[in-house]
């Protein structure tokens, strides 16, 4: 069984000509992988920010021949979030936070994300991490090779683990 | 893909967390103003300058390069200078011919004042008696025969040159050159003098010499003659008293045979004191004059000496560049070890960062 799901719509790198517009062009996609990753809204906000500070800092050092600068500003966020992991670890038990839209079980589409978005939270954090640069990311399995610094079909392969747990989770 | 995959992919879509419009706007801010107000302004960091380190190392190198250029150039002058120095500190110092005159004089018995003759025949002043210039301090006075020899060592061009310098050094110093003997023959050659070099200039004449070739050996040793010149100055002095005796009792003589006898007495005295005399002519001449022995030889190789050409320029270039990558090498090698050092240190260090950020989503 292939993978058969596809990714969101790339960011345009071709407009992506200044910071700026990597940052307008990567901005939801970031915090959302981000978000998803850290489980918390606030932190969320400030590893993001502090992602593109970085990337901002260290724009000169971005070399397009290593890959996109859509994998790149990813692998600085990635980092950030990690970082943000371990110092929650040292400091304190992580609480995930309720999600925001309270669920009225009424609607059929409601109930059907709500489920897969419980699935998601149920998922080892390897798995969701590689839902979320998939999926809300919206990364090729080439631009997620670079990120968690694997080959592409390695990175194709645990993207189809991955998905093929989320979909165990929702039956 | 099945409209099954589709839903998921919508679903997940939809599900995406989405940021608050107002962090989103902060952020906007933020970029546009590129960051600037985000944080306090750092110090800003020093940048590392990568070629500091390149050009500390050339100019170890190339300070490398001049001494061992210099120390190759001035290898052959040090070591003629150091065999002289050496060879002058170990020489035995010849005494001087008027402290030796005046030392001679002091010791020289008191001529009769009758005997102008004696006088005239009295033996020279003892030679060489204080060895003031050795600094042996002894405190009676001595009479020595020198003996130096010295090998020196010159290219086949420069032999006959050598050989010259040699003599013109003898003529310099009033050396009497006993023998010579001149051979040379192909690229090879070779030249041995016996000198007779006055004792008083024997330090000057062996510094001249020295510095004509490359001095491979130089040997210096001394013969005391003191006794034998004692004994023979005692001969003819009792050969002279009898004589003057001699003279005296012929005088006198009453009869003509006595006086015959005595004459044939006295002519056996003067034998005496002829003899007694050359011998002690000839103990001075040993201790007058030093014998030197210099010994000449050519290497057969030819001297690399002259006008500095294009072709030594090329060789010498060709040389500090040589000279320039043994230092290189030498360098490398003594760092590589900690560049290896270094290297896996950062790998390391960027392995284990890696892995620590990896075990937070464990």
């Amino acid at each position: 069984m292939g993978i058969t799901l596809a990714a969101t719509a790339p960011a345009t790198e071709a407009a992506a000509a200044t910071f700026a517009d990597l940052y307008r062009a990567t901005f939801a996609d970031v915090y959302a992988y981000v978000a998803t990753i850290v489980t918390d809204r606030s932190a969320a906000e400030d590893v993001t920010a502090q992602a593109y500070e970085r990337a901002y800092r260290k724009r000169r050092s971005f070399d397009a021949r290593r890959g996109s600068e859509r994998a790149w500003i990813f692998g600085i966020a990635r980092n950030a979030a990690l970082d943000e992991l371990r110092r929650r670890s040292r400091s304190a038990t992580l609480v995930a936070e309720p999600p925001d839209d309270v669920l009225v079980a009424h609607d059929e589409v409601a109930v059907r994300r709500a489920t897969v978005r419980a699935a998601l939270d149920q998922l080892a954090p390897r798995d969701r991490e590689l839902i979320a640069l998939k999926f809300h990311g919206g990364l090729s399995n080439a631009e997620l090779a670079k990120v968690l610094g694997m080959s592409e079909s390695n990175a194709g392969t645990r993207v189809h683990r991955a998905v093929t747990k989320l979909r165990e989770a929702c039956a | 893909m099945n409209d099954t995959e589709q839903q998921l992919r919508d679903d997940l879509r939809a599900t995406a967390p989405q940021p608050r419009p107002e962090f989103a706007a902060r952020l906007e801010r933020r970029v546009e103003a590129g960051f600037k107000p985000a944080k306090p302004a750092r110090a800003p960091r020093r940048r590392i300058n990568l070629w500091a380190p390149s050009i500390a190392l050339a100019c170890t190198a190339l300070i490398a390069v001049v001494i061992a250029v210099a120390g190759s150039t001035t290898s052959s002058d040090d070591l003629v200078g150091g065999s002289s120095g050496g060879g002058d500190s170990a020489l035995l110092s010849t005494g001087d011919d008027d402290s030796a005159s005046s030392g001679g004089s002091a010791e020289a018995p008191p001529a009769p004042p009758a005997a102008a003759e004696d006088q005239a025949d009295r033996p020279r002043a003892l030679a060489l008696t204080p060895d003031s210039n050795s600094g042996r301090g002894r405190g009676d006075d001595r009479v020595v025969e020198r003996r130096t020899a010295l090998d020196l060592e010159t290219n086949a061009d420069d032999f006959s040159e050598a050989t010259d310098d040699v003599l013109r050094v003898a003529d310099d110093n009033d050396v009497i050159v006993q023998r010579s003997n001149v051979s040379q023959e192909g690229g090879k050659g070779f030249a041995r003098y016996d000198l007779r070099v006055p004792a008083s200039r024997l330090d000057d004449t062996l510094a001249a010499l020295s510095r004509i070739a490359h001095v491979t050996s130089r040997t210096a040793s001394s013969e005391d003659i003191t006794r034998a010149y004692v004994s023979a100055t005692d001969r003819l002095d009792d050969a002279r008293s009898e004589r003057r005796a001699l003279l005296k009792a012929l005088e006198k003589a009453d009869t003509d045979v006595e006086a015959e006898a005595i004459r044939g007495q006295i002519r056996l005295a003067r034998a005496r004191i002829a003899l007694a005399q050359r011998d002690v002519d000839a103990l001075q001449r040993r201790a007058d004059r030093a014998r030197v022995t210099v010994t000449v030889r050519s290497t057969g190789k030819k001297s690399e000496g002259g006008a500095w050409t294009p072709g030594d320029a090329l060789h010498d270039s060709v040389r500090i560049l040589e000279v320039a990558a043994g230092v290189a090498v030498v360098t490398a090698a003594a760092l590589s070890p900690f560049a290896l050092l270094a290297f896996f240190t950062v790998l390391g260090g960027r392995t284990v960062r890696r892995r620590r950020r990896e075990a937070a989503l464990g």
